[in-house]
């Protein structure tokens, strides 16, 4: 007597094979882009790569294990501080660091869930946002870290260019893909299967005897931990830093010169920024690297757009060493011919 | 000592603007659950709604508040009736997912209009006169008028909810808005006087915000910061825990601010984090 199976297991089907073989052509097509593809396709494309892989942490989290949290932008900011603090105080290869970036992301995350994951539904989005806010202001206090200007990741130079970019591309490449592939295999695992319970009801999950809390913080912490690789690749790609960059990034990118928040000193950044641009513009030797532009363009009568020659971006003007940028040291650089680069500006 | 009991005092003042900010958002939530994010900046566009009849009509500040208190009343019954109340059920995610992205369109909208310009109200010597109490402290004048008018608003809500018809539906509705719904009370209706309410109160909260300090279309999330802090301080759905809640964020950002210029705000948030961690249904919980 053959025992007849009332029902058939299959993990996979014609559609989900297609779709791996279409998914690895994808990802040969999207690894071999420096061999073809410009720089400018290379920067433009890491910036895709980390927004779509803080989507997909972000969907892991909140789609699946209901943990709305809008304060993510706090592991993307520890990740790119991690980075910077081992790349450029400790000596570490900065390329060596953005995984260490996650792993701190994730440890932070554990260690302040004892806090956050008190706070239930609408509370915990709001919570984790003030966490957030907890960590931009705590991290702007700090000096050695360039304080509320921010500071650059001037090691970057020591690689040189072509290798900085492929290697960086590569980097953000691969881990889309690895990360990818790994929720996928993440969710058809046991651990994916109560995620998927957990999304559905979170009752019922419990009731089956899916261990909810310590499933809520393992994703938890595995976005956070994607999220701080988020961050410390971001910025080895725009290696410039100040705690505004990382201040909400879900609520969509937000040009620093803009934003004409207010600071300690009771002076908005806006003016701060004019100030240096007008110090800047003193100095005779500076005027031919600097364009202002007073109008009234749409970001306010005052606003004063610099535009500088060299490629670097207006929020930079903020920064320490733009101020600190001596006519002869301009010419010092350009001798070097460091100075088209943003890194070598920001290296003046 | 005096110099602590000043900060003190500045900063109970300073909380009661923060009450205002708060009491609105401690409303939706009681009654129905509802985690405005879009708080913040409905506050600052009633400081923008003020801004015009202020620049053009050359009205003081105080007198626009009756008008812009009116119009934000109307503004959030339609936003609830319009919007949230198409958005309400079981899973909470839809009216907050639903107020995030109005705080998204109001942010970037009101940029458009009003550029990024920080503004502020002016109210002439109002803003300087202060009460000297002994040698050291002095009171200024008009945080003191922010302070009593937060009492009174708080004293009057707390009197709408236990007093009053439309209080004792806002509370059925709150507890249980199906049999509430069987005694003839209408939920929408109700949710949608909670929200206007709540933006009425903050039409308040937010000329007064202008006339103490600068407004910019970006100084919503802190304010929404400070409002969800004073609420969970206070705990969930008591108006006089959040009164009080408020002032004792005020107390610890002026103390945070005594001990470092850049370490008010932290302060605060500081804790509203030890609170959440000692304490979390806040010091004062209770039903509304």
């Amino acid at each position: 007597m053959r025992a007849k199976l009332s029902y058939v297991v299959s993990r996979n089907s014609l559609a989900s094979n297609v779709a791996v073989w279409l998914g690895i052509v994808a990802a040969i097509a999207v690894l071999s882009v420096p061999w073809w593809g410009s720089s400018a396709l290379m920067r433009w494309a890491v910036e895709v790569v980390c927004y779509l892989l803080l989507a997909q942490m972000w969907n892991l989290m909140a789609g699946y294990a209901g943990l709305m949290s809008v304060g993510i932008q706090a592991f993307v900011g520890i990740g790119a501080y991690v980075l910077f603090i081992f790349a450029q105080h400790l000596g570490v290869h900065p390329f060596l660091a953005i995984p260490l970036g996650g792993v701190v992301a994730a440890i932070a995350a554990l260690a302040t869930s004892v806090v956050v994951f008190r706070m239930r539904g609408g509370y915990f989005a709001i919570g984790t946002w003030v966490l957030a806010e907890v960590f931009r202001i705590a991290f702007s206090n700090v000096a050695t870290l360039g304080g509320g200007s921010g500071q650059s990741l001037t090691v970057m130079t020591h690689i040189e260019r072509g290798a900085r970019e492929r290697g960086v591309y590569l980097i953000a490449a691969a881990t889309l893909i690895l990360v990818s592939v790994a929720i996928n295999l993440l969710l058809r695992s046991r651990f994916g299967l109560g995620l998927m319970a957990l999304r559905d009801s979170e009752d019922a999950a419990e009731s089956q005897g899916v261990n909810v809390k310590a499933l809520k913080l393992q994703v938890y912490a595995l976005s956070s931990f994607g999220a701080g690789l988020v961050g410390a690749i971001y910025f080895t790609s725009i290696p410039y830093l100040t705690v505004r960059r990382f201040r909400s990034e879900l609520g969509g990118r937000r040009d620093l010169h803009r934003r004409g928040r207010w600071n300690r000193h009771g002076r908005g950044t806006d003016r701060r920024h004019r100030h240096l641009l007008r110090a800047a513009l003193g100095a005779r030797r500076l005027r031919d690297l600097v364009l202002a532009r007073h109008g009234r363009g749409r970001r306010g009568r005052h606003h004063v757009r610099a535009e500088w020659h060299l490629g670097l971006p207006p929020r930079a003007l903020g920064h320490p060493t733009v101020a600190a940028a001596t006519p002869a040291r301009i010419e010092n650089a350009r001798g070097n011919g460091r100075c088209r680069d943003r890194v070598g500006v920001a290296a003046i | 000592m005096i110099e602590i009991a000043d900060t003190i005092i500045q900063g109970v003042l300073l909380g009661g603007l923060y009450a205002l900010f708060a009491i609105g958002l401690s409303i939706t939530y009681g009654v129905m659950r509802l985690v405005n994010i879009a708080h913040g900046d409905f506050l600052v566009l009633a400081a923008y709604l003020a801004l015009w009849p202020v620049s053009q009509l050359h009205l003081h500040p105080f007198v626009t508040i009756i008008p812009i208190v009116v119009l934000m009343f109307c503004l959030g019954y339609s936003v609830q009736r319009v919007i949230l109340n198409r958005t309400m059920g079981p899973n909470f995610l839809a009216p907050m997912l639903a107020t995030f992205g109005m705080s998204v369109i109001l942010r970037n909208g009101l940029q458009q209009v009003y550029h990024s310009d920080s503004r502020s109200f002016q109210i002439g010597d109002l803003a300087t006169d202060s009460l000297h109490i002994g040698d050291s402290i002095a009171i200024g004048v008009f945080p003191l008028i922010v302070f009593v008018s937060a009492l009174a608003l708080t004293f009057l809500t707390s009197l709408l909810f236990s007093r009053t018809k439309i209080g004792i539906a806002l509370r059925a509705t709150s507890d249980d808005a199906e049999t509430a719904g069987l005694m003839g009370i209408r939920a929408k209706h109700t949710y949608a006087i909670a929200l206007g309410i709540s933006f009425a109160l903050l039409a308040v909260g937010g000329i007064f915000a202008g006339v103490r300090t600068t407004f910019t279309p970006e100084s919503g999330p802190a304010s929404l910061l400070y409002a969800f802090e004073a609420v969970v301080i206070g705990g969930m759905g008591s108006l006089w825990g959040t009164f009080t809640g408020a002032l004792i964020l005020g107390v610890a950002q002026g103390l945070g601010a005594k001990f470092d210029a850049g370490f008010g705000i932290l302060a605060g948030h500081l804790v509203f984090l030890a609170v959440l961690l000692f304490k979390p249904t806040g010091l004062f919980a209770r039903t509304l």
